[in-house]
């Protein structure tokens, strides 16, 4: 019996080890409750945005083909022919934007300015506002004020484009006067687009606002004269030459190196240069053609495949997408400093400073000639009588030949831009829907996407297509 | 310390005890005098047995103070024996009911088959070995009546899912707790490529992309296996807590029997097996558009097969068109791809007992070679049991089993590294395979195949493999105490605790995201401690039996992982992390703790009426701190009617008649740190397939928010379940017949749930939603003819579920299981669990399909497909599904036994996403494909025109069908996975005990099994309907370039010394 009593304490013994204690052990081990250093946050933000938002990610890859920058010389269907499904963009929407970038944003926001730390204040509000103009882009309205309050509310309301817009030049202002104030921690290793350079953010801020400003010149009830004011003062304070651009530094590591090498060389591979392109550079007698695409294997001559067309027999018979462009260590700009420099040829057209906006479109044409020269096929150089000349050829006549500019400099890497250009001034005014396609225009903007459809259904606005447009592109 | 000294004192002392011993002899017959062979004699209470010999007779050694001998045989009535002062007892036994057989249920508690008031099926280990299937979760399939199992494909070790009586959890794990010898015991199924969710959607490889691995129930070697037991109903598991809310598979392995000597089994096994493949299209070249192109050269390549008809084909010396050419050569391709498997299963065991003791020792060894080549199994698995009585009152026993397991996989699934694009894809006029093995390269070292953006199959397998090597240990410990007449302490400990090593690798030059090449170390270590200790009472009154159950478990599980990967490697083929030149490494670690308090009683009034209460109470460490204690009950009788009531007794139809009912209630934990809201996380910026900017990038690390909001309120889930039952045996036992209804709900589940995205989250924890399982099973056996030398038995089982998704969560209707976001496995609110979603067709009210009727449009005839909605499109569910047993068994003692056994699985429902047809009828190489000329058309069934009449339009089928308009809408691709399958025939023949009464031989059997000999699923094109990319997960029905199920045949030789 006396046996019996030591078995007895030893099952109780164990038996009430059942103390609190020994239960509090579920704390996750692998994942800290605060991100620590804000560069941390700042690394994601700034690779995401680069490879999601700007280098790959379907705004970029939607945009070249729609804009038949590219074609896929594959039997059709496919999204060259419209053939869009609402599952398609959900990373954009989700994963990389409103639970990548903007949550990332908010959150370095809210602690930044809780530890004065300014700067990563300031550029926190550049990428978002720079990631909400792509979602209003695409999608018109969008969740805005309500959205990024996590488990305070799984079902944020839409809000209209054009309050979006207000708040994105809002948000650039606040975040261009955060990178002026004192910060006693600023950016560090985790800025990979400008190295924590503040005033070069600052100068992407205000090249942003313009870029922003111009956006909304065909919305209704608009005044392109004062938006033109705008951007022009903005641009004043904004990039001074390429090396102001944030770019992101791709690799020739797997798995790191350029998005669009990565997506049309060791993925896709039927991606080729578009008919349409090609034929216009072949119109235009342009010198940049030899560097932004390879010749036809089969021909030796510059071949595009036509946007939906039945695929040619051969993938060699097409030409392929440049050198230049599928260099795996290529750097990717967020916006170019050609672009700026596009803008700024608009505003003064629009504002009827011809002289100005003429320079300005010159000087976008030669920086880009320039930029390309020496990159291409057998190291094709343009020379500065091939650039004088093709200027001259091609002079500033009217808003067509300003954009027509802007989409052939905007090749691949701000194709996004040139389709967002299309919709707001309808050139190219030559580019026809693809064949075969499964709607009869070139999409106007992106359809809502699954995570939203089903999980916020009361707020999604109804009745969308892709041929249905956003507010600023009129009507 | 102390205390524990004093146990080892005990311990010691005991030992030194010295028992009086006495050999009973004796002959069992039955009643006309015939000699019984093989029947089983046991000491009343305790473990100590022998069998009987040729002649019948037996004998065997009992402690001086052992009271009686039960004597039992199948299919007659037991019998219980006093032990008087003599040493000689000669027993006859009736042919008849055997309700007074011992099941195991909850905790090894065995209760008379009679006494149980619940639904417990048992299948016996003769028949799990008897199949030869590698996991022992497809050798239950078709045998047991509300169970389903899953083979998830055809490559050796692959893995297979049991769910018993409908999924009930949304996201959780949905298959039953498997316990062994009292332990529970892991059978996850932990996916590849440091891919960290159940679910496959966490971090690391997608088994979208990759493939599933294996469930660890492929461990246990079913040579091993004495029975197993079903325990189905929240009824029955009520004692095993939370982790046994979806059912009990309760595993008791071999114990020594006494003999005259040492038993000892030898069995061999040599089988193969082949490929089961769907057909396809024999007829069309290489080529787009009706035009040729020669694959073999490189300038040519392209993925389609919409050439011109080979039999006008001339082609000259290197394939190319020519008129004066030869006709050109054609290849079955996927025929010669695949290759005979192979298995060969050995196994030894020695086993004995005396009086006070038994062993159990046993080594078996599985080798087996999947029909893709690299693709194998290795699996040693050793056993040793150890039980001993140390005194009157005290029983200790030991056991450890040890399994080394290694298996190497290829990659499936839709990612590019995945093998089978271009074994079903490639064109009838390519050579795929080559002259020689290797012959997969070009002379400038690039891949030789027909098409681009896809890898050479040959190549693939060869080069690109997962090996995961697992060794495990499962040890455990027990002790019996008889504190005094009726009342016993009983502590058993065990541990399940395995080493999971992977290493993948893929060489430099594989198309995909990882072209310089990768590899991969993951390791898993993943253990398990429970702790079970119970005092139990039984106490005898007049009418009245009462047992008595008071216990306390401690579990403790963690899992620590650690992976890293290695990409762009310098030296070919030489894999180590060194010829990396970005390695990232990747942790998950996880501990858990549950402990369990519990209780129960049984009250038997009369032997005809019994009542079981339960309740338990558990601590999970996953919950809040404030809501980790929860409670749950449960409550369940049985009333024998044959016995209650007098006009029934003696009854010689109807002999015996059970009804019974039962309530319980079970609790659930949530899943470990689910209860943190906002945590972050290295980032890794990608899109998951193409590419992705590893972190740290040069240099600088980088963290991101969690995409999921854990919840802080969380409190447990709960299942109720009631289950009504009848049980009857008519004719003397020839006829059993066994039915439940039951009706499960589980609410408040802790999931997941989705939220918009634009919140900033991509989901979020809670406690929501109700799931009810609702369903009849049925068993019934029946022995139709029984004579002497001849005998059929029948065996049906019979299991009809229906699940309905109740509720999720405000605002959410569906989430996803597995597969694309379109098309997807889901689950959806008011259309149930695994549903199939995806683009549809538009339709009109009455659900005609709206059909395009611009002769224009190239859809022209064919429905419009549906502007931007996605929906349900199939139901992975069966309606239902039923196995089919039947045994001949001819001959006698003398002539030796012959026995045919044949199993028959049957499925009606349950569609299949046959995502393969997506590919492969664009590719034009299905055999559906091979009607293209346009001579024949169809008129799209159930469409409307825009005038609103019935849709007339005749469609041709030509290259323009099935190329472009095929698949517009995913619905195109949902099959009706039904079934008929002959699961496994064997034929054994067991030698004459005459023959072999002066050998060394007790026993010598052999034994051949075909696995799968027939197959009809008419309505599916692909190979086998029981496949699922996602192995054992959630995802089920999800069909996309799995390696294809297989046909084996087995031989066998097994031998008693």
């Amino acid at each position: 019996m006396r046996y019996l009593s030591y078995i007895f304490i030893l099952a109780l013994s164990v038996g009430l080890v059942a103390c609190d204690d020994y239960l509090d052990i579920n704390t996750n081990p692998n994942q800290p409750e605060s991100p620590g250093d804000l560069d941390l946050l700042l690394a994601d933000m700034t690779a995401t945005t680069a490879y999601n938002l700007v280098g790959g990610g379907n705004w970029s890859r939607y945009g070249a083909q729609w804009m038949q920058n590219i074609a896929n010389n594959a039997a059709p269907p496919n999204n060259d022919t419209y053939r869009i499904n609402t599952s398609d963009c959900n990373n954009e929407w989700a994963f990389y934007s409103y639970a990548g970038v903007l949550i990332n944003a908010k959150k370095m926001i809210e602690i930044g300015e809780e530890a004065g730390q300014e700067h990563h204040v300031g550029v926190a509000k550049i990428l978002m506002a720079h990631n909400y103009a792509l979602l209003a882009d695409w999608w018109g309205d969008i969740p805005f004020s309500d959205a990024l309050l996590r488990e305070n509310n799984g079902r944020p309301l839409f809000d209209q484009q054009e309050l979006v817009y207000t708040g994105i030049q809002d948000m650039l202002d606040e975040g261009i006067a955060a990178l002026g104030k004192e910060s006693p921690i600023s950016l560090g290793g985790g800025d990979l687009l400008l190295g924590g350079d503040i005033a070069a953010w600052a100068r992407f801020g205000y090249a942003l606002k313009a870029r922003y400003y111009m956006r909304l010149t065909n919305a209704p009830g608009s005044d392109d004269q004062e938006l033109s004011t705008l951007a022009l003062s903005a641009i004043d304070k904004a990039m001074t030459s390429a090396a102001d651009e944030a770019t992101f530094a791709y690799t020739s590591d797997p798995g790191q190196e350029n998005p669009w090498n990565q997506w049309v060389v060791k993925f896709a591979n039927t991606i080729q240069m578009s008919a349409f392109f090609i034929d216009k550079l072949q119109t235009l007698n342009d010198p940049r053609l030899p560097i932004m695409a390879d010749t036809s294997v089969t021909f030796g001559g510059y071949l595009g495949h036509a946007n939906g067309g039945t695929p040619s027999n051969l993938l060699a018979d097409i030409s392929n997408i440049g050198a230049y462009y599928m260099d795996a260590d290529l750097d990717i700009p967020m916006m170019t400093y050609v672009e700026q420099l596009f803008l700024k040829a608009e505003a003064h057209w629009r504002l009827g400073q011809t002289a100005d906006a003429e320079m300005a479109y010159a000087d976008a044409i030669r920086a880009h000639m320039e930029q390309l020269s020496g990159n291409g096929e057998l190291g094709t150089v343009i020379s500065d009588t091939e650039i004088t000349d093709y200027i001259a050829a091609n002079p500033l006549g009217g808003l067509g030949d300003l954009i027509e500019q802007k989409y052939i400099a905007g090749f691949l890497l701000s194709a996004f831009e040139s389709y967002n250009d299309y919709r707001r001034t309808g050139f190219p005014d030559d580019i026809q829907p693809a064949q075969n396609a499964d709607v009869p225009v070139i999409p106007t903007r992106m359809i809502y996407t699954d995570t939203e459809i089903n999980n916020n259904a009361a707020n999604v606005p109804p009745g969308i297509t892709l041929e249905s447009k956003v507010w600023w592109d009129g009507d | 310390m102390k205390r524990l000294l004093l146990l080892f004192g005990l311990l010691l002392g005991t030992t030194l005890m010295v028992h009086a011993q006495r050999t009973i002899t004796g002959v069992v017959s039955e009643a006309d005098g015939t000699p019984m062979i093989g029947a089983s004699i046991m000491v009343k209470g305790t473990t100590t047995g022998t069998v009987t010999d040729l002649d019948g007779s037996f004998e065997i050694s009992v402690d001086a103070d052992a009271e009686a001998l039960i004597i039992s045989y199948t299919g007659f009535t037991p019998r219980e024996v006093e032990l008087g002062a003599s040493t000689v007892l000669n027993v006859v036994l009736d042919e008849g009911v055997t309700l007074e057989t011992a099941v195991v249920t909850a905790l090894g508690i065995e209760r008379d088959r009679k006494a149980l008031t619940y639904a417990v099926e048992e299948v016996g280990g003769d028949a799990l070995a008897q199949n030869r299937e590698t996991n022992i979760v497809n050798a239950i399939g078709g045998r047991v009546s509300g169970v389903q199992t899953t083979s998830s494909g055809g490559q050796a070790g692959s893995s297979a899912r049991i769910i018993i009586r409908g999924n009930s959890s949304f996201l959780g794990n949905n298959q039953p707790l498997f316990v062994i010898d009292g332990v529970p015991v892991d059978n996850s199924q932990i996916f590849g490529g440091g891919q960290n969710s159940g679910n496959g959607t966490g971090t690391g490889d997608s088994p979208l992309f990759f493939g599933g691995t294996t469930n660890r129930a492929v461990d246990i070697d079913p040579n091993n296996i004495e029975t197993m037991s079903i325990l189905k109903g929240a009824a029955a598991t009520a004692l095993y807590g939370s982790r046994a809310a979806n059912g009990v598979v309760l595993i008791t392995t071999k114990t020594g029997q006494q003999g005259t000597k040492p038993k000892i089994t030898f069995s061999t096994n040599y089988g193969f097996s082949e490929a089961r493949l769907p057909e396809f299209q024999t007829r069309y070249a290489q080529g787009l558009n009706g035009a040729y192109r020669n694959g073999n050269d490189p300038a040519q390549r392209i993925s389609t097969s919409w050439g011109p008809a080979i039999d006008t084909l001339l082609v000259d010396a290197d394939g190319n068109l020519d008129p004066n050419g030869s006709p050109i050569q054609t290849f079955n391709n996927p025929e010669d791809f695949f290759r005979q498997g192979s298995n060969l299963d050995n196994s030894l065991s020695v086993s004995g007992a005396n009086a006070t003791s038994d062993y159990f020792l046993s080594y078996s060894n599985r080798i087996e070679e999947g029909i893709v080549r690299n693709n194998d199994m290795d699996r040693h698995s050793l056993l040793a049991k150890f039980n001993t009585q140390l005194s009157d009152r005290l029983r200790i026993g030991a056991g450890i089993t040890y399994t080394n397991t290694d298996i190497t996989t290829v990659t499936e699934g839709n990612g590019r590294q995945s093998y089978m694009w271009t074994v079903y894809g490639a064109p009838i006029t390519y050579d795929l395979q080559g002259d020689n093995p290797q012959d997969y390269f070009n002379e400038d070292g690039t891949q030789r195949l027909y098409r681009t953006n896809r890898n050479n199959p040959y190549f693939t397998v060869d080069n690109n493999k997962l090996t995961s090597n697992v060794n495990r240990f499962l040890p455990n410990f027990s002790l019996s105490y008889e504190i005094a007449e009726g009342l016993a302490l009983n502590n058993r400990f065990g541990a399940d605790v395995y080493f999971d090593r992977r290493l993948y690798r893929e060489v430099i030059g594989t198309i995909g995201t990882f072209p310089t090449g990768r590899l991969y170390e993951d390791n898993i270590n993943n253990r398990q401690f429970n702790n079970d200790i119970t005092l139990t009472y039984t106490k005898q009154l007049d009418n009245i039996n009462l047992d008595f159950l008071v216990g306390n478990q401690i579990n403790d599980r963690a899992v620590d992982r650690i992976f890293t990967q290695g990409v762009n490697l310098a030296v070919p083929e030489f894999f180590d992390l060194s010829n990396a030149a970005t390695i990232t490494t990747n942790q998950n670690n996880t501990q858990r703790r549950l402990i369990g308090a519990y209780a129960s009683a049984t009250i038997g009034y009369k032997n005809f009426l019994y009542v079981t209460l339960t309740g338990r109470n558990d601590w999970s460490s996953t919950l809040p701190k404030d809501n980790r204690s929860y409670f749950y009950p449960s409550v369940s009788g049985s009333l024998i009617l044959t016995d209650a009531i007098a006009s029934l007794q003696g009854n010689k139809v109807l002999s015996f008649l059970k009804v019974r009912a039962g309530y319980a209630q079970v609790g659930n934990d949530a899943p470990v740190y689910a209860t943190q809201t906002d945590l972050y996380t290295q980032s890794s910026v990608g899109d998951g397939q193409r590419g992705s900017i590893l972190f740290p990038f040069n240099g600088t690390n980088g963290f991101t928010i969690s995409n999921v909001i854990g919840n802080p309120e969380l409190r447990p889930e709960r299942t109720e379940e009631i289950e009504f039952g009848l049980e009857a045996y008519l004719f003397n036992s020839r006829v059993h017949l066994e039915g439940t209804y039951y009706d499960r709900t589980t609410d408040d589940q802790i999931f997941q749930a989705p939220v918009a995205g634009s919140s900033g989250a991509v989901s979020r924890l809670v406690n929501a939603g109700s799931m009810q399982n609702e369903g009849v099973e049925f068993l019934l056996e029946v022995t139709p003819i029984k004579t002497r030398n001849f005998q059929w038995d029948i065996g049906g089982t019979f299991t009809k579920n229906t699940n309905r998704v109740v509720a999720l969560t405000d605002g959410v209707d569906n989430i996803r299981l597995g597969g694309f976001t379109n098309p997807g496995i889901y689950i959806v609110r008011n259309e149930g669990y695994g549903v199939i979603w995806g683009s549809q067709y538009e339709r009109n009210d009455e659900g005609q399909v709206l059909i395009d009727d611009n002769p224009e449009s190239g859809t022209y005839g064919l429905p419009l497909r549906a502007a931007s909605s996605l929906g349900v499109i199939g139901n992975t569910q069966p309606d239902w599904f039923a196995g089919l047993r039947t045994t001949f068994t001819f001959g006698n003692e003398k002539t030796g036994r012959f026995t045919l056994f044949g199993l028959l699985d049957i499925r009606e429902g349950g569609d299949i996403l046959n995502l393969d047809n997506f590919y492969l009828n664009f590719y034009g190489v299905t055999k559906q494909t091979e009607d293209r000329t346009g001579e024949n058309s169809f008129v799209f069934p159930n469409g409307v025109l825009s005038d609103g009449s019935a849709n007339n339009i005749e469609v041709p089928y030509d290259e323009a069908y099935w190329r472009i308009n095929f698949g517009r809408a995913m619905e195109d691709l949902v099959e009706d996975g039904s079934f008929i399958r002959l699961r496994e025939v064997t034929l054994s023949y067991a030698l004459p005990r005459t023959l072999l009464q002066n050998s060394v031989f007790e026993d010598i059997s052999v034994a051949m099994t075909g696995r799968n000999l027939y197959l009809n699923a008419p309505n599916f094109t692909g190979s086998d309907p029981e496949s699922s990319l996602y192995g054992s997960a959630n995802g089920q029905g999800f069909y996309n370039f799995i390696t294809p199920g297989t046909v084996g045949y087995n031989f066998s030789l097994n031998v008693t010394f």
